[in-house]
């Protein structure tokens, strides 16, 4: 019999490969290109805040709460009307970029004259009270939005409308995730869809009515969108199934047969899609490391028409979320930005944000600093309203002793996962329990004992759920979900969903 | 950091313990991938499985059993990781030259699994005999994927001597095996 040396080499165990990586040689890598992965990987990042790279031309500083109103009219195509847009200089590029144009264009610029602070009264606990925050100058100068029309090549094999009726309560649009629990309403049904790594399964009620696995169907369709490494999906009404591996792109795809319905835009890494009024937003990253652009797209699938409204940023665009007729999304380091129906954009300038949330007008950040040993960790919960007044802000600290961190307290469950508001207070979670925090007066009430650990019946021992817990709320509850456990939680009333 | 201190990290504090460990072996696997994917794949695809490399490692941390560095573990990872982004391009991959083969024995009263094993520990017993650079050179170039230039570089070797040892070696490895199958 005769092997190859590779693969002889193939089947090496660890051991047998310890000495020689030992003495491998690592190559040099930016802090750019480090911040990049960290924040792809665990959806933060030890990466600084930074004066503004992204939107550079949108904000020329910008470090604590301001908002800035940019671009009151933007350019001829209203961006929830879906009228034609008006195309300045009929673009071949794949990428237009954002530059100033020639056009009549109203930038309001005004900061707001203060951001009152909330002063909190002395917090229980450890949490506390941000300083006063200074106000910052406005831009000095005004930024031109060009709306301009993308490529329509990358459309194909049209297969029917897509529907608009992603529910904003509960589901806020859609991380890229590849885990969690999140809640659709179509007009007819209500679906629960959760997924463990993959497959993913849609309920109905509590019975089980498809897969990703392509077993079972379901008359509900998803929306997929893929960066090579990690799958997301947003609801888009029809028939679903996963599209994995080294794809990349924004797909539409049946359940039923596997198949890609349609390819609404494979040109770029697709990050971050939301479904509303008849046409999906999206986020999309060219390049890599210090080249990476990132931009913000409306894909119209009954016109098959592409038209970039944000492009050539140099930080990500990211966790696109529609709440009624507003589009946000997160940009690290800078804050949370949003689009209103007038078309003008707003920016909450919130330091290092890893993930938020918007609930009855109020927008929450979450944001985590550490000092550079790792000793030490500042989490911060900040509330604004949407002209970005800082209603209140607490922060705690966890602190390492022995190599152990202490006062461990958490707001998401990894990348998969958003800072949650039930009955507005804020979610959060440690080993023993669940527990809701008013972030105004500082009480911090248990609600719930940790229902994710504990032995199971064949002597596994359940640990670690707050790596990959999910938490969403739909219809005035709280869903917590890990793994194949799901509990309902409605003021006081638990109780713990079993799929069929 | 030590591995004990970040698996403690990662069990207690997991995005922490993650970023900590891009942070230290970002290097190791970009230049693993890089080494495998440059010249086939564009920039962004050797970020994207550098990327997958780490989520691959946090999915299966809760199997994590330190047998090995996690110096090793993210490498082999990094490597098979590599490999799987370019299977559908083997061509670039020609690894199968003549001088690669080695005949081996293939029957015995040994079970395949054992047999498998003791060839295992036999060729690395081998390789290490060959001492550096020529080993480093063999897995470098068979088990990583990395090109000739590459090795040069890394090694501070001409291109010409990278494949001069490595035709070598694996003469070497053939004459010993083969030698002991006849």
């Amino acid at each position: 019999m005769k092997k190859t040396f590779k693969s002889i080499l193939d089947n090496a165990t660890p051991p047998q490969l310890e000495p020689f990586f030992d003495e491998l040689d690592t190559e040099a890598v930016s802090e750019k290109t480090v911040a990049a992965i960290q924040a792809r990987v665990t959806g933060s990042s030890e990466a600084k805040a930074k004066k503004p790279g992204l939107l550079k031309w949108i904000l020329p500083a910008a470090s604590a709460v301001c908002v800035v109103i940019l671009a009151g009219v933007l350019i001829g195509s209203p961006l929830f009307s879906g009228q034609p847009a008006s195309v300045p200089a009929a673009s071949t590029m794949d990428r237009p970029s954002a530059t100033a144009a020639d056009k009549t264009v109203q930038t309001n610029a005004e900061p707001t004259a203060d951001t009152s602070v909330f002063t909190p009264e002395s917090s229980a606990e450890n949490m506390t009270a941000d300083t006063p925050t200074e106000t910052l100058p406005g831009p000095e100068s005004g930024i031109v939005l060009t709306i301009t029309e993308d490529s329509n090549d990358r459309f194909s094999a049209v297969s029917g409308p897509i529907t608009d009726n992603v529910h904003a309560d509960g589901s806020e649009g859609d991380r890229p995730l590849y885990d969690g629990i999140r809640f659709f309403e179509d007009g007819e049904a209500t679906y629960m869809i959760y997924a463990e790594y993959r497959p993913l399964y849609l309920l109905e009620g509590t019975k089980r009515v498809g897969s990703s696995h392509g077993s079972s169907h379901s008359s509900t369709e998803l929306l997929f969108f893929a960066n090579g490494t990690n799958d997301g999906w947003t609801y888009a009404g029809g028939a679903f199934h996963c599209v994995g591996g080294y794809e990349k792109g924004l797909f539409r795809v049946n359940l039923q047969s596997g198949e890609i319905e349609k390819v609404i835009d494979c040109s770029e890494t697709v990050s971050s899609a939301v479904v509303a009024q008849g046409k999906i937003f999206y986020a999309s990253r060219s390049g890599f490391g210090d080249q990476a652009l990132y931009s913000l797209k409306r894909a119209d699938p009954e016109k098959e028409k592409i038209e970039c409204l944000l492009s050539d940023a140099d930080y990500p665009i990211s966790d696109l979320k529609m709440i009624g007729e507003t589009l946000y999304f997160r940009s690290f380091p800078q804050g949370i930005f949003f689009i209103t129906p007038d078309l003008s954009l707003h920016l909450i300038s919130s330091p290092s944000v890893n993930s938020y949330c918007v609930r009855d007008g109020i927008i929450y950040t979450y944001s985590v600093t550490s000092d550079k040993a790792w000793t030490k960790r500042e989490k911060t919960i900040r509330a604004f309203s949407e002209n970005g007044e800082l209603l209140a802000s607490r922060s705690f600290e966890e602190f390492s002793e022995s190599g152990v961190m202490q006062n461990v307290r958490y707001y998401s469950g990894g990348s998969r996962d958003s800072l949650t508001v039930y009955q507005g207070k804020i979610v959060s979670f440690d080993e023993s329990g669940f527990y809701l925090e008013d972030l105004f007066n500082g009480s911090r009430e248990k609600i719930l004992d940790c229902v994710f650990t504990g032995t199971r019946e064949d002597g596994y021992v359940q640990g670690g759920f707050y790596l990959s817990v999910s938490k969403t709320i739909f219809n005035g509850k709280l869903y917590l979900q890990y793994g194949d456990t799901i509990v309902e939680y409605d003021s006081g009333t638990v109780r713990v969903i079993e799929p069929e | 950091m030590t591995d004990p201190e970040l698996l403690e990290w990662l069990k207690k504090d997991p995005n922490r313990g993650m970023n900590q460990l891009i942070r230290q072996y970002a290097g190791l696997v970009f230049g693993i991938v890089r080494g495998i994917m440059a010249g086939i794949c564009d920039s962004s695809e050797i970020e994207d499985c550098v990327t997958d490399v780490f989520l691959k490692f946090q999915n299966g941390l809760s199997s994590f059993r330190p047998e090995a560095s996690l110096k090793t573990y993210l490498g082999i990872l990094a490597r098979n990781s590599a490999l799987n982004a370019i299977r559908n391009r083997p061509e670039v991959l020609s690894l199968e030259d003549e001088d690669l083969w080695l005949q081996i024995p293939a029957e015995g009263d040994f079970t395949e699994e054992i047999a498998e094993k003791n060839l295992l520990d036999s060729v690395f017993a081998e390789i290490e005999k060959l001492g550096h650079p020529d080993a480093d050179i063999l897995l470098r170039k068979y088990y990583l994927g990395q090109s000739s230039r590459c090795i040069a570089k890394a090694l501070n070797l001409t291109v010409s001597n990278v494949d001069t040892r490595a035709h070598r070696a694996i003469r070497k490895l053939r004459e010993k095996f083969e030698g002991e199958n006849t």
